[in-house]
């Protein structure tokens, strides 16, 4: 510690009497610090209720805007039901007709068997139709043929089978004018199962 | 009738604590004000606006043993600080208009050359030198009252001396 060091420590040390001692606050020195302390408080207050406005007004703002936002509202079960009830009824309906018919050519020694059938489709869903054609009672001369009919439509399938003699006595003689055309099967198109 | 007899003691605690408060930090609070002014009314006047406004801000009851340290550094900002000063010069001068409006040091007439050196030297200069010799803070205490780096804090006390130093070689000479 230098002497200009120790000179400002004893100045001050001298001075120190210059000033009075204690003093108590003047009263007005109380009311003011009143004053500021009612402020700071006061102040306080109302940083805290601008920040709960605040929060409150940005709650508000954001449940507004949530409401904005078009959502598509959920269908009901009744709502589903009743798109199941629109839905039309299938309906399953079909007619027909056949003829037959035999052809003879001795000099070829052979014999032709004919046969025809309509098939008519009154639903409203389309079918698959197996036909049968037979001849003989033991229905060794048969023929089976597949057609497609659509809804309200009709559909005809030919039948044609070709047989010599000695095919044709190998059975013993019948009608051969006589023939049985059988829808055999229907499903429909496309179909359901 | 009840609630009134209830909140007199209250407020006289109230008072009292404030009184109390002002009591016991105020005389050293003057001192350091008288040394960075070098004038005993203004001084005081510094003293109490300092704990109005550290009172004010309920100081004392957020850390109570801080009070000191919290006076101390407001005390030095009024000072130091041209707007502060002007205004409480200017409300001191409002009291004083039949006196001198420049404050001159106490003693200037004095012999004491070292307390005359005092009042050359710029406030933060002199603020410094105050909280080092006097108060006897360390650097760091004192380079936090005046809001600055030890660094600073030691570049205005080595100014301050060299300033002291100075004038008593001239006054010697």
């Amino acid at each position: 510690m230098n002497d200009l060091d120790q000179g400002l420590r004893e100045m001050f040390r001298r001075h120190e009497t210059d000033v009075a001692g204690p003093v108590f606050p003047p009263p007005q020195i109380v009311k003011r610090v009143r004053q500021r302390q009612f402020r700071t408080v006061s102040a306080a207050l109302l940083g805290v209720f601008v920040v709960i406005a605040a929060g409150v007004a940005v709650g508000s703002l954001v449940e507004r805007v949530d409401r904005k936002i078009p959502i598509a509202p959920t269908p009901s079960p009744s709502q589903q039901v009743s798109v199941a009830l629109d839905r039309p009824k299938l309906v399953l309906d079909y007619n027909y007709s056949s003829n037959c018919g035999f052809g003879e050519y001795p000099g070829l020694a052979f014999g032709r068997f004919d046969a025809a059938a309509k098939i008519e489709n009154l639903g409203d869903v389309g079918i698959i139709a197996d036909v049968t054609a037979h001849w003989d009672s033991d229905r060794t001369r048969s023929e089976t043929k597949t057609v497609n009919v659509g809804p309200g439509q009709s559909e005809s399938v030919q039948f044609r089978i070709v047989a010599t003699y000695d095919v044709l006595h190998q059975t013993p003689p019948y009608d051969y004018t006589q023939c049985d055309v059988d829808v055999t099967r229907v499903r429909f198109t496309p179909d359901p199962a | 009738m009840t609630r009134m007899t209830a909140e007199l003691p209250e407020q006289a605690s109230f008072a009292n604590s404030l009184e109390e408060l002002y009591v016991r930090n105020a005389p050293s609070a003057l001192h350091l004000a008288y040394f960075l002014t070098g004038d005993p009314e203004l001084s005081e006047d510094l003293v109490q606006e300092a704990f109005v406004r550290v009172a004010g801000r309920f100081q004392q009851l957020r850390v109570p043993d801080a009070f000191p340290a919290y006076l101390r550094r407001t005390i030095v900002n009024l000072y130091t600080s041209q707007l502060r000063r002007r205004r409480l010069e200017r409300k001191w001068l409002r009291g004083h208009e039949h006196e001198e409006a420049v404050v001159a040091p106490p003693d200037a007439g004095s012999r004491d050359e070292l307390w005359g050196a005092m009042a050359l030297l710029p406030k933060r200069q002199r603020a410094a030198v105050v909280l080092r010799y006097y108060e006897d803070l360390s650097e760091r205490d004192a380079a936090h009252t005046l809001g600055c780096s030890v660094g600073a804090l030691n570049q205005l006390i080595v100014r301050a001396l060299a300033t002291l130093r100075e004038h008593i070689r001239k006054d010697e000479a």
